[in-house]
């Protein structure tokens, strides 16, 4: 990894973070969805991107950058476990099905799509 | 906002840039658990330690360097690649590898994030006893 690509992962996850802020900020008091909603995102772009870019240095760039940033496991497990401090067992098992579940399901249907564009963008 | 909109930036881009380049050194699916849940910890401790914080710092380091460096997309590409790779998408087994991740993480992250919550509570009460004293 040179010095400019670190540079550029770096600047692809700082604008993924903001992504993800500004969709917090904009969901109205409810970060659990918000949450949600932008990991889910990320992982159906993370697979598209992995199953359609062939070139390292943009693969390294959108997807440990930019989905990397995008994405976050740690507001996910803070936010999981607030809501079982809170005697939310329920939403808290609700929150963590959603997001495992959903993430690979995304995942692997970006994966698929992006597979079938690889050869129309590679033509 | 516009001041945590910046440290957001900034805060993420170092959180990114700090687990690519361990990710390059390590190059493991061991890298990933142990950001993820430094992270989860980190995250939990400073929620609780730094509520009383300005907005952009808890911003700048909560949404941003954690979050930033913390990620979920490569937990679910890796569940669903480990799978994929393995023996094909038939059946039970050979979904196994991508499962063990996906369920290793989330226990190791919810362990830490919840280690991390109480952690700060305890910095909290201690700063404010230490302040009153």
């Amino acid at each position: 990894m040179s010095p400019l690509e670190l540079l550029a992962i770096a600047g692809a996850g700082g604008l993924g973070a903001v992504v993800r802020f500004l969709a917090g900020a904009a969901s109205q008091g409810r970060p659990v969805r918000a949450t949600i909603a932008v990991n889910l995102a990320a992982s159906l772009l993370v697979g598209l991107f992995a199953g359609a870019l062939v070139d390292e240095a943009w693969r390294a760039i959108l997807v440990t950058g930019f989905c990397g940033g995008m994405s976050t496991y740690s507001a996910f497990a803070v936010q999981a476990m607030e809501q079982v401090e809170r005697r939310r067992a329920g939403h808290a098992a609700a929150t963590v099905a959603i997001t495992v579940v959903g993430g690979a399901l995304a995942a692997g249907l970006g994966l698929l799509v992006g597979a079938l564009l690889s050869p129309a963008m590679a033509a | 906002m516009l001041r945590s909109v910046l440290a957001v930036l900034v805060g993420g881009a170092l959180g990114t840039a700090a687990r690519a380049l361990l990710d390059a050194a390590i190059a493991d699916w061991w890298a990933l658990l142990a950001i993820n849940a430094a992270g989860s910890l980190l995250l939990g401790i400073s929620t609780t330690a730094l509520a009383g914080a300005p907005a952009w710092l808890r911003h700048g380091l909560g949404a941003g360097v954690l979050g930033g460096f913390t990620t979920f997309s490569a937990v679910a590409l890796a569940s669903v690649s480990a799978t994929a790779s393995s023996a094909g998408w038939a059946g039970i087994v050979p979904a196994l590898p991508g499962i063990a991740i996906a369920v290793g993480m989330l226990v190791a992250c919810l362990a830490a994030a919840g280690a991390g919550l109480g952690l700060g509570r305890r910095i909290a009460r201690g700063r404010a006893a230490g302040g009153a004293g």
